[in-house]
């Protein structure tokens, strides 16, 4: 078991840049568990970005740091 | 008069018909200022900054000022460090606006601070403004910019042959250290001469080009003329021979930047010495498709400060393209790289998603050696990532049965 992220190994901090539409917090969580080390800077554009930060504000911060 | 209020000039000026307002707009620089901005938007013309000493003109529908007589306006122009000018589409209307930016270019004390000077010229045929791109030569030359853009669109099928790329001043511009060149019309006769005068005679230090319709001969023309000693960024963008980009980055020894797009033509003959030679030895970052970085990183010195390489990939999963695990053997050369990416092209015109073998040697696979990288960065147009491309399919179960389809 292994994942492409984790082919290097002393990788810190992963940015993902899409254009597209809809929630993304399905995509953050599975970088997040990944890797649970990982830095993880998501940035989602589209016409449905700002719906997508308003819904999801108060449970998944736009820009996600794992060391939480 | 100049005891009213600009309130009340303005109040007065509403209840005033077009060639009246001129009138006594024209009558002191004090009225002008008020009045100009009333005169201006009803006609949809916009003047920004200017009368309120700003450092930026911005002049939209550059025609209009002309056509309508403004001719007293230039003075009241505030020397501008910045300046931003669109020529409209009409050719009649185009030559107008040409006259009176030189008109106002051509008086040094307007000039004296311009370092930034955007021209875009929208939809005109520039075969029809070839006088005017010739009488603004010597304007390029004396104006006191560090800063130039051309922009706009236009026609494409005029574009000169390539021996006329080879011809050109033989002087450019003292202070000129950026370039920007987002239209043809900078290869336009009459002003193609004058593009690679400043090419090759001024200090540019940052050099960006791209939707330009040059074809593979004319950039391969294009770039062997050009030997830029003081170029430290370069972002190109066409359809470029390979070894003609090649030999230009080998001559360009200072480069630190390097971006560049597009479909880049491969060439059976590469030239010998980019074989024998490390090239850009002050490379520190570096975008182009897998091919490009290949063939640069496999010739860049190994002593470079390489921090970020940006990769345009055709799918997210180039493990089994023997370019790519080429790149990344050559890569662990380079101690100082900490930024990886990928670029992806639109969802749609992606391949079929590439399937990971269950038994994909993960443990064997080279990025492993590449111990120096600490960001990776996964760039994806028009569509989305998916989790599946980033994060191999054998995850736990329990994360990846929740994912949707």
């Amino acid at each position: 078991m292994c994942a492409y992220i984790q082919s290097f190994p002393m990788l810190e901090t992963v940015h993902a840049v899409e254009e597209g539409d809809g929630p993304r917090a399905e995509l953050l969580d599975t970088l997040r568990k990944a890797k649970p080390t990982l830095r993880i800077v998501a940035v989602f554009t589209g016409s449905l970005y700002l719906k997508w930060t308003a819904d999801v504000q108060e449970q998944q911060p736009f820009m996600v740091d794992d060391h939480e | 008069m100049q005891d009213v209020p600009a309130e009340l000039l303005i109040t007065i000026s509403t209840h005033m018909n077009d060639r009246d307002l001129r009138a006594l707009a024209a009558t002191s620089q004090f009225i002008c200022r008020s009045l100009l901005p009333e005169y201006l938007r009803r006609r949809d013309l916009v003047l920004k900054d200017t009368c309120a000493g700003g450092l930026k003109v911005q002049l939209l529908g550059l025609s209009g000022y002309a056509s309508l007589g403004l001719w007293s306006v230039a003075p009241i122009f505030h020397p501008p460090e910045e300046m931003y000018c669109s020529i409209p589409c009409s050719v009649q209307e185009a030559r107008t606006a040409m006259e009176f930016l030189m008109y106002f270019l051509l008086q040094p004390s307007n000039t004296r601070n311009l370092r930034d000077f955007h021209l875009s010229i929208r939809g005109t045929n520039p075969l029809l403004l070839t006088s005017e791109f010739i009488k603004m030569r010597r304007l390029f030359y004396i104006l006191p910019l560090t800063s130039l853009n051309l922009s706009g669109y236009d026609y494409a099928d005029y574009l000169p042959p390539s021996v006329t790329l080879r011809s050109g001043s033989s002087c450019g511009s003292y202070t000129l250290t950026s370039l920007v060149i987002s239209s043809d019309y900078a290869f336009a006769p009459g002003l193609v001469q004058t593009t690679m005068g400043i090419l090759r005679h001024s200090p540019i230090k940052n050099l960006m080009i791209y939707m330009v319709s040059l074809s593979p001969s004319q950039w391969s023309t294009f770039l062997g003329e050009l030997n830029m000693t003081f170029l430290e960024d370069v972002d190109l963008e066409g359809d470029i021979p390979r070894p003609a980009l090649i030999r230009f980055l080998i001559k360009n020894k200072l480069l630190r930047n390097v971006v560049i797009r597009g479909n880049v033509r491969s060439d059976r003959i590469q030239p010998s010495r980019s074989r024998s030679q490390p090239i850009l030895p002050n490379l520190l970052t570096l975008r182009a498709p897998l091919e490009v970085c290949c063939a640069i990183i496999e010739q860049a010195s190994h002593s470079s400060k390489l921090y970020e390489l940006q990769v345009e990939v055709s799918r997210l999963h180039p493990h089994h393209e023997p370019s790519f695990l080429r790149l990344v053997e050559k890569l662990r050369h380079f101690r100082n790289l900490d930024h990886l990416g990928f670029h992806l092209p639109p969802s749609s015109a992606s391949a079929i998603p590439q399937t990971i073998p269950h038994d994909y040697d993960w443990n064997g696979h080279p990025a492993r050696v590449l111990k120096q990288v600490r960001t990776l960065c996964f760039f994806q147009r028009r569509g989305r990532l998916s989790h599946g491309d980033i994060v191999c399919p054998h995850l736990p179960s329990p994360i990846y049965p929740t994912l949707p389809k």
